[in-house]
């Protein structure tokens, strides 16, 4: 008989996701439209990307990452409007709060999503069950953001399950998967509802004739690690479907970077040498805000034809200043083919510690370092970009800081450049 | 398709105190007063090192969104949303 060794331990961890997120909030600062199909995107044009859209829209067909005019044919009548970092950085502070409040070990996964741990809280918190303790945390965020706001808890041993949890019944769901549970859920669920399964690692579990989360379940470490994911992924995944936690870590930043799509592409080299110094300046107060100084640089773009250019170079010193940072990306820069680009994206890697506390022998170094502070504290007085070069000045212009996928790290940097 | 209607005009306000909070409760828009129905989120906002607070209020039909500055103490009328 089958033996899938779960781990029998009481589920410790809630994942805490708001419904629609950003679609949410809107309609739960503005009324009129409540209970309305409503779609949030960056930056409205024609063809923009929808990075969010409310309960109705959904459930009328609509889908996250659409282009407005695919919308539109499902949804004639969609409201569009377009994202406003504040209010969803104060709807994130919220919810941080009020997840700090239950326990000092809390991660926010991404704008809107974090997970609560539960083990060694005190015991007080334990004498309640955690379905009243996120019965508490809807209410809370009933009270403190507004009615309209609902959220999604799951609660498991670790948080792969917690997440699959959270997922089972949105909007406002509130479920439970442990030992006794895990395999019933399984076998009401498809490969692609399992949180990091798309349709790439089911097609390659699919290939070894996996093809339900049961499948998945029942395959050996040997199967998914050598055949399946090639890799300690596999194992990984064994021990996750099982409950037992391989999530808890804590990645190192490997690079830091800033894309755009050109609204008009071009190959007017005036023009993109301005996008490439805004985007070089917003990569150096990425770096400089999470302290750390890079000694690598990667330029790629993506042309009109729809092919990619990508070079990189390290360099013996590091480096963290605007005018650094650009120089060594224009110097790549100038090395591509002469085509109509449609992106280009920067990044600096290899990085580093800043070494920006300590004194250099070299004066042209402190005064780098004396410059490049002067504009930020500038800037971060009166509204970044308030001091910028004459040559970004266009880019400035068109490119907004608008809200990324994922993660939080600049999230109190963004709202800076938004002022 | 955006029903946002953007103002960004000066406006007065009647504020009141609830529950250890300021809210506005009435403000003129066109000569009209317009009594507030459902504060549905209010948060803070920074222009540099300046603290905003932006209302998005309601009078029962059309949404608003209000501004205080906290260091004029002034109010402003930034946008209307009408469905």
């Amino acid at each position: 008989m089958f033996n899938p060794d779960l781990n029998h331990e009481k589920p410790l961890i809630m994942h805490i996701d708001l419904n629609s997120a950003f679609a949410t909030i809107e309609q739960q600062a503005h009324p009129s439209l409540r209970h309305r199909p409503i779609g949030i995107t960056n930056r409205l044009s024609k063809r923009c990307c929808l990075i969010a859209l409310s309960h109705e829209a959904k459930q009328q067909g609509a889908k996250v990452g659409m282009n407005l005019e695919e919308v539109k044919t499902i949804i004639p009548n969609i409201i569009v409007l377009e994202s406003d970092p504040p209010k969803y950085h104060y709807v994130y502070q919220q919810l941080m709060k009020i997840m700090q409040y239950y326990s000092p070990k809390i991660k926010m996964k991404s704008i809107d999503e974090g997970m609560i741990d539960f083990h060694n809280t005190p015991t007080s918190l334990h004498q309640q069950s955690l379905t009243n303790i996120a019965q508490d945390i809807k209410q809370a965020v009933r009270d403190q953001i507004g009615h309209y706001t609902t959220i999604n808890i799951g609660i498991g041993p670790n948080q792969f399950l917690a997440k699959l949890a959270s997922s089972l019944h949105k909007p406002d769901g509130l479920d439970i998967i442990d030992h006794h549970n895990l395999v019933s859920t399984y076998r009401q669920l498809q490969l692609t509802d399992l949180p990091g399964i798309a349709e790439h690692y089911a097609a390659r579990l699919n290939a070894v004739q996996i093809y339900q989360p049961l499948d998945f379940l029942q395959a050996s470490h040997q199967t998914l690690k050598n055949l399946v994911f090639r890799s300690t992924i596999g194992e990984d995944w064994y021990q996750r479907l099982r409950g037992y936690e391989v999530d808890d870590l804590t990645t190192r930043l490997g690079q830091v970077g800033r894309q755009w799509v050109l609204d008009h592409p071009t190959n007017q080299t005036d023009k993109l040498n301005s996008y490439l110094q805004f985007l070089c300046q917003t990569t150096g107060k990425k770096m400089r805000y999470k302290n750390v100084d890079a000694r690598g640089v990667l330029v790629w773009m993506i042309f009109t034809n729809h092919e990619n250019w990508l070079k990189r170079k390290m360099f013996k010193l590091s480096f963290f200043s605007d005018h650094d940072i650009y120089s060594k990306a224009l110097y790549l820069f100038n090395q591509r083919p002469n085509l109509t680009i449609q992106t280009i994206g920067i990044s600096c890697y290899q990085l580093q510690k800043t070494s920006r506390n300590q004194l250099s022998l070299l004066d042209q170094v402190n005064q780098t370092n004396d410059l490049t502070t002067a504009i930020d504290d500038i800037n971060h007085q009166y509204g970044n970009f308030q001091i910028t070069t004459a040559n970004s000045l266009e880019a400035k212009q068109k490119i907004k800081q608008k809200i990324p996928f994922g993660g939080t790290e600049y999230f109190s940097l963004l709202l800076e450049a938004n002022s | 398709m955006d029903p946002t209607v953007y103002i960004n005009q000066p406006t007065q306000v009647i504020a009141v105190f609830k529950n250890n909070h300021c809210y506005p409760a009435k403000f003129y828009y066109k000569n009209q007063l317009i009594t507030v129905k459902e504060v549905g989120l209010q948060h803070p906002t920074h222009s540099g090192q300046k603290i905003l607070y932006i209302f998005n209020v309601s009078d029962g039909q059309t949404d608003y969104q209000l501004e205080f500055n906290t260091s004029s103490l002034s109010w402003k009328l930034v946008a209307l949303i009408n469905v």
